[in-house]
């Protein structure tokens, strides 16, 4: 059986129970969603966008969970930020007795509560038109809703964490996040998992309302055995500011998408990824920025690490509509192979339709600095703690400006990657 | 009699497939300054860079002994945390480092090494800011990212600040005074010398004979063709000062 074919059963199968069953409008647009699907099937080779990421692991083994299913007694759940407001999510399920949210104001909530709510919303995002958007579409059934009202600063980061528990579940989250004009809010994502083969398909939907500041953090840090399709959409009003910092350690292959439309004059998107990648994992890092009007500014800052036979994937798309004058766009896409077996892919995609821009870009590939690995070893460094203090130095860009309640944990991750738990 | 230091017997080596060390004879004893002088590519810092381990440096004839064993298969961090400190001609620039970040770790693995117990940020940063004023190194290098955009003569403090930090029983210095100003030179040189002891050893590679006018060396030899043409005093670098290489042979 196809994999398309697949979920087209399971959706068969699960419909009275996905979440929003009983809204019309859903069940419509779920079915809208397959029909794509169907049409489109899964990217193949030839498909610009997936050319150096394969989807043949997809299969027909991933059973989609829902509401209601038991997520079993041995969840494990990471250390959790106290301070943090924050939903847990088991297998893509909301999980009441890990989550809390006590801060006043704001609306935190899973999302099946709130699905009669919103039909215009869901989807919103015309980024959002892939294949795995459309399988999210059609099977999701629960992830974060978030409201920050205009005006609102919030003072924690919100936390939203999914546990895979690697029991052959596919979990499709979607997470709807809104900021309104003038508001202030810090978001960690992050999908943390047991060992074992799971599969994740998450998007997140975020909108930015006009002079609003928001830093989403995203961590992939999954179990080896998982697979996981991520997709960030963001929209984003006049004058706001957006931080996207993506991480991605774990998963046997990961796909970090990250899509930002700038819809008002004078906004600025600021996106840094960094994968981290060994044994024959595979990252693909794919961000495209659409500046639609003119004076925005976008950053793209993405690196990669990788050791063993590790692959990695950087595409990296700038598109400036026409009249979008006054842009000024900027990428890097910079990588650091630690072994001769790994490699790297890396692609600049321009697509410019006005004349008075900025678009500068640039990608390396590179090794440790031979010189640098003698300096640190000549004052005593073992040469694994050499190398992974250059590493480090290499991979921390992805740190800079990071919300100072997350910044220590981000530093963890990738020391913690680097087998030294010891940063000072 | 006492072991030497640091004894080099009959050493070869080559870069490259390419010879450049051709049979140096070498003895440095506790205690003892011995400053090495020669032409441009004599082969002053493949010395060096052999004595630190460097791995494109080849001994492919004779022996390096240190405190009596040969340490010619020892790896560069275990000969500097047996004490045997370079400081590079050309120091390297490491983005994304701080140098308080680097030295610490350094510092605390040496301290490791001897059975010390390792230094807290606290007591280091004490100790850091007393060795920078010795060897007049501004304070905020410390927070920068190593040797990133230092300039020439910072460098060459950064090096001296590390050595003082380090304590190394034997200390190579590759042309520590070039690019220095005439204060920095009289600081950093006031600072060597406080480090000369009874115990510690130091090769101090120059071109210059201002340099041994502030660190008078206990010999001075003369590294041409890759051999030591010649051995003698202080006063040998005053005889290069006045007449050249050519004039030694
Ligand atoms: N890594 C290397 N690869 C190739 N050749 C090298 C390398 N290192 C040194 N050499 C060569 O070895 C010779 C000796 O170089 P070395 O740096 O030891 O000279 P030096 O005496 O320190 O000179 P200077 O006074 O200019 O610093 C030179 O001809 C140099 O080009
Ligand atoms: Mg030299």
């Amino acid at each position: 059986m196809s994999a398309v074919e697949h979920f087209r059963e399971a959706y068969q199968s699960l419909a009275p129970s996905l979440a929003g069953a009983e809204l019309p409008w859903l069940k419509e647009r779920r079915e809208a969603a397959l029909d794509a699907l169907a049409s489109v099937g899964f990217p193949g080779r030839r498909n610009e966008d997936w050319k150096y990421t394969s989807v043949r692991w997809l299969g027909s083994d991933f059973a989609p969970t829902v509401a209601g299913h038991d997520p079993g007694d041995s969840i494990f759940v990471p250390r959790l930020e106290t301070r943090f407001d924050r939903l847990v999510f088991v297998d893509g399920v909301f999980s009441p007795p890990h989550s809390r949210v006590r801060a006043p104001g704001i609306t935190v909530r899973p999302l099946h509560k709130v699905l009669a709510e919103v039909e215009d919303r869901l989807d919103g995002s015309p980024q959002l038109t892939g294949a795995f958007a459309k399988l999210n579409t059609a099977l999701m059934d629960d992830g974060a809703y978030v409201e920050v009202p205009s005006g609102t600063a919030v003072e924690f980061p919100i936390e939203l964490v999914f546990v895979g528990t690697g029991r052959g579940k596919a979990a499709n989250v979607r997470n709807l996040i809104r900021v309104g004009d003038g508001g202030q809010a810090t978001f960690f994502e992050r999908y943390v998992g047991l060992p074992g083969k799971h599969f994740t398909n998450a998007i997140t939907e975020l909108s930015v309302g006009e002079g609003a500041r928001v830093e989403l953090v995203r961590l992939q840090k999954e179990a080896l055995g998982a697979y996981h399709v991520g997709q960030v959409a963001v929209r984003q009003a006049a004058n706001s500011v957006a931080t996207v910092r993506s991480i991605s350690v774990g998963a046997e292959l990961a796909r970090i998408e990250v899509r930002v439309e700038l819809e008002g004059e004078g906004a600025k998107s600021d996106l840094t990824g960094l994968s981290l990648g060994r044994r024959k994992q595979h990252h693909d890092q794919h961000v495209a920025v659409w500046h639609r009007v003119g004076n925005c500014e976008s950053v793209q800052t993405f690196k990669s690490v990788l050791d063993d036979s590790a692959r990695g994937v950087f595409t990296g798309m700038i598109g400036i509509a026409s009249g979008a004058d006054g842009t000024d766009a900027s990428q890097s896409g910079n990588n650091l192979l630690l072994s001769d077996d790994a490699s790297v892919q890396t692609r600049p995609w321009l697509e410019i339709h006005a004349d008075d821009v900025k678009a500068a870009h640039g990608a390396t590939v590179g090794k440790l600095d031979e010189d640098a690995l003698f300096y640190l070893r000549q004052r005593g460094l073992s040469e694994k703690r050499a190398r992974s203090i250059l590493t480090y130095a290499f991979a921390n860009a992805v740190l800079e400006g990071a919300n100072a309640e997350l910044a220590g944990r981000l530093e963890a991750v990738i020391w913690e990657w680097l087998g030294s738990g010891e940063w000072k | 009699m006492t072991t030497p230091l640091l004894e080099l017997k009959n050493v070869h080596a080559s870069v490259a497939g390419t010879p450049i060390l051709k049979g140096v004879n070498l003895v440095v004893n506790p205690g003892e300054v011995h400053a090495i002088m020669g032409p441009n590519g004599a082969g002053k810092s493949t010395l060096s860079k052999l004595i630190t381990g460097h791995p494109d440096y080849e001994l492919t004839e004779g022996q390096i002994l240190y405190k009596g064993e040969d340490i010619a298969e020892m790896e560069p961090d275990e000969r500097a945390r047996a004490g045997i400190f370079m400081s590079f001609q050309y120091p390297v620039e490491i983005p994304g480092v701080s140098t308080s970040f680097f030295l610490k770790a350094a510092v605390n693995a040496s301290r490791r090494e001897r059975g010390e117990p390792e230094l807290d940020a606290m007591d280091f940063l004490k100790v850091a800011r007393t060795k920078m004023k010795q060897v007049g190194m501004p304070g905020d290098l410390l927070h920068r990212a190593v040797n990133e955009g230092f300039s020439g003569g910072e460098k060459k403090k950064n090096e001296i600040f590390q050595m003082a930090m380090l304590e190394p029983t034997l200390a190579v210095l590759d042309e520590t005074d070039s690019g220095l100003d005439v204060d920095a030179l009289r600081t950093i040189s006031e600072g060597v010398n406080a480090m000369r002891n009874d115990e510690r050893g130091m090769v101090v590679i120059t071109h210059y004979q201002r340099l041994l006018d502030h660190i008078v060396p206990d010999f001075t030899h003369i590294l041409a063709g890759g051999k030591i043409v010649k051995s003698g005093g202080a006063d040998l670098a005053k005889q290069v000062e006045a007449s050249g290489y050519e004039g030694l042979a």
